[in-house]
């Protein structure tokens, strides 16, 4: 009896130890946090083994991940820690759009998740650098199919060509809120109207806009593979419903100029060679009804990666992603995905973008804590 | 929010945080009633950090992020004050 008792209590302590993940050792700040599910420093050149990520958004077999060869650990590049630099090569240096596409599967059958990663753009990165059309190969410029961009990772509960639905959620293939939705980020240039750059209000310096890359219901153009930006600038967004306010309409997923009838909120615009803090989360919605939640904050990082203050950029509280009869779609995988455009023949030039301390979570994450202490001691709460 | 390139923090860098919240062993009130937490917070800014309590809470007892209330009367142990910076 006591040798069982005394299993029992090893197996407890064992789960105990493993509530939050050992990956997360560097994050003084989630220490004590029982809703952490994945910390990724990308400290091991082999990472993708380590964690389990996938080769694709397949739910029924998903293959184990290969290596992806366009990516390298990089040591004392943020905060003094590591990051995956996800290099971007030029069209003739073996290049291609898509360089990053593994998928890390989400514990659960979750309904609500926070993911929170840093990036950096390199110093020549530009969302224009790129070839669409083979005709601008050799003699091409700068500047072609500029304002397509490309995408960064997300969220998603997506099915591929392997998955009895068929490819949902990704390539063209509509969500119909049945079978995937996906809620990936892209990111364009700042031309607008007129060849006007709309991010110069963000301080200068501004090379790329961000914001959501849905594949949400219905199937249908409307709604899927649009520009959701993070900030209020209406060009280039997407208001495909009615009443003209984020808050009017499910399909308006997009900006109006205005902070007040806007989803994104404030300036636009990243600059290179900086460090951002960005953090999603996405609450899933009662199947048929649009009272789903889709938010994200950006910050800017101080250069030694330890001081910085998010900022709330999207807000949508009437979102749909499933109906009803929909195949458990929840959150269920996070996207790793970095892919320059849609598909087309390289960039330009080499450049890349780097990534650090990717985490998922069923609460808000918040910043990269590498020193001091964030949990009191235990206390009793005594109400008479 | 303003920001440079050339090491300098901008303006809008308000949070630093190294420290844990100190809270007393045991919190006492009386029914109904309630409690700020963030008393117990060294410079405590709503815009920069959030706040959560680790551990269950028991029944008519909820924390809205900042203050602790309570319906009824209730115990519980081993609780604690976490700190999320923003």
């Amino acid at each position: 009896m006591k040798r069982m008792l005394a299993f029992f209590v090893l197996v407890l302590a064992t789960f105990s130890a493993s509530a939050q993940p050992s990956s997360c050792t560097a994050e003084k700040s989630l220490q004590g946090r029982t809703d952490i599910l994945h910390c990724e420093p990308w400290s091991s050149s082999t990472w993708w083994q380590a964690s389990g990520y996938k080769d694709d958004g397949e739910k029924t077999n998903p293959s184990p991940a290969s290596g992806p060869d366009q990516t390298s650990v990089q040591t004392n590049c943020f905060a003094g820690g590591p990051c995956l630099r996800v290099n971007c090569y030029a069209y003739n240096n073996g290049g291609c759009g898509g360089m990053l596409a593994h998928h890390w599967t989400i514990p659960g059958t979750q309904q609500e998740v926070y993911l929170r990663y840093y990036i950096r753009m390199a110093s020549n990165w530009s969302p224009e650098n790129y070839c669409g059309d083979p005709s601008c190969i050799p003699s091409g410029a700068i500047g072609e199919n500029t304002t397509s961009g490309g995408k960064w990772p997300g969220l998603a509960d997506v099915r591929t060509s392997a998955d009895p639905s068929g490819q949902c959620g990704n390539g063209g293939a509509y969500s119909d809120g049945i079978n995937c939705w996906s809620g990936r980020l892209r990111y364009r240039n700042c031309t607008g109207s007129g060849g006007a750059d709309i991010c110069t209000a963000g301080g200068g310096g501004e090379t790329t806009r961000i914001g959501w890359y849905w594949y949400v219901p219905p199937a249908s153009g409307a709604n899927n593979q649009m520009f959701a930006a993070f900030d209020n600038r209406a060009w280039g967004t997407d208001m495909a419903g009615s009443g003209g306010t984020c808050a009017s309409d499910r399909l308006n997923v997009g900006s109006t100029d205005s902070d007040s009838t806007s989803c994104g909120k404030g300036a636009a615009g990243l600059k290179n060679s900086t460090w951002y803090r960005v953090e999603l989360r996405i609450k899933m919605n009662t199947p048929g009804v649009s009272d789903g939640i889709a938010e994200a904050w950006i910050s800017e990082v101080s250069s030694d990666g330890l001081t910085d203050v998010s900022t709330q950029k999207y807000t949508k509280t009437n979102m749909r992603f499933r109906e009803v009869g929909h195949d458990n779609l929840h959150v269920r995988t996070v996207w790793l995905d970095v892919h320059m455009g849609g598909e087309f023949n390289g960039p330009l030039t080499d450049s890349y973008i780097e990534l650090a301390r990717m985490v998922v979570a069923t609460k808000r994450i918040g910043a990269f804590k590498a020193s001091g202490s964030y949990v009191s001691q235990p206390f009793t709460l005594q109400v008479n | 929010m303003s920001g440079n390139n050339n090491g300098d923090a901008p303006s809008c860098y308000i949070y630093k945080h190294t420290s844990a919240p100190i809270v007393p062993q045991t919190i006492t009130f009386t029914a109904p009633g309630s409690r700020d937490m963030t008393q117990y917070v060294e410079n405590y800014n709503a815009s920069t950090m959030s706040l959560s309590i680790i551990g269950t809470l028991p029944g008519g007892v909820t924390f809205d992020g900042e203050t602790l209330s309570a319906s009824g009367a209730a115990t519980a142990s081993g609780l604690k004050l976490q700190v999320t910076p923003l």
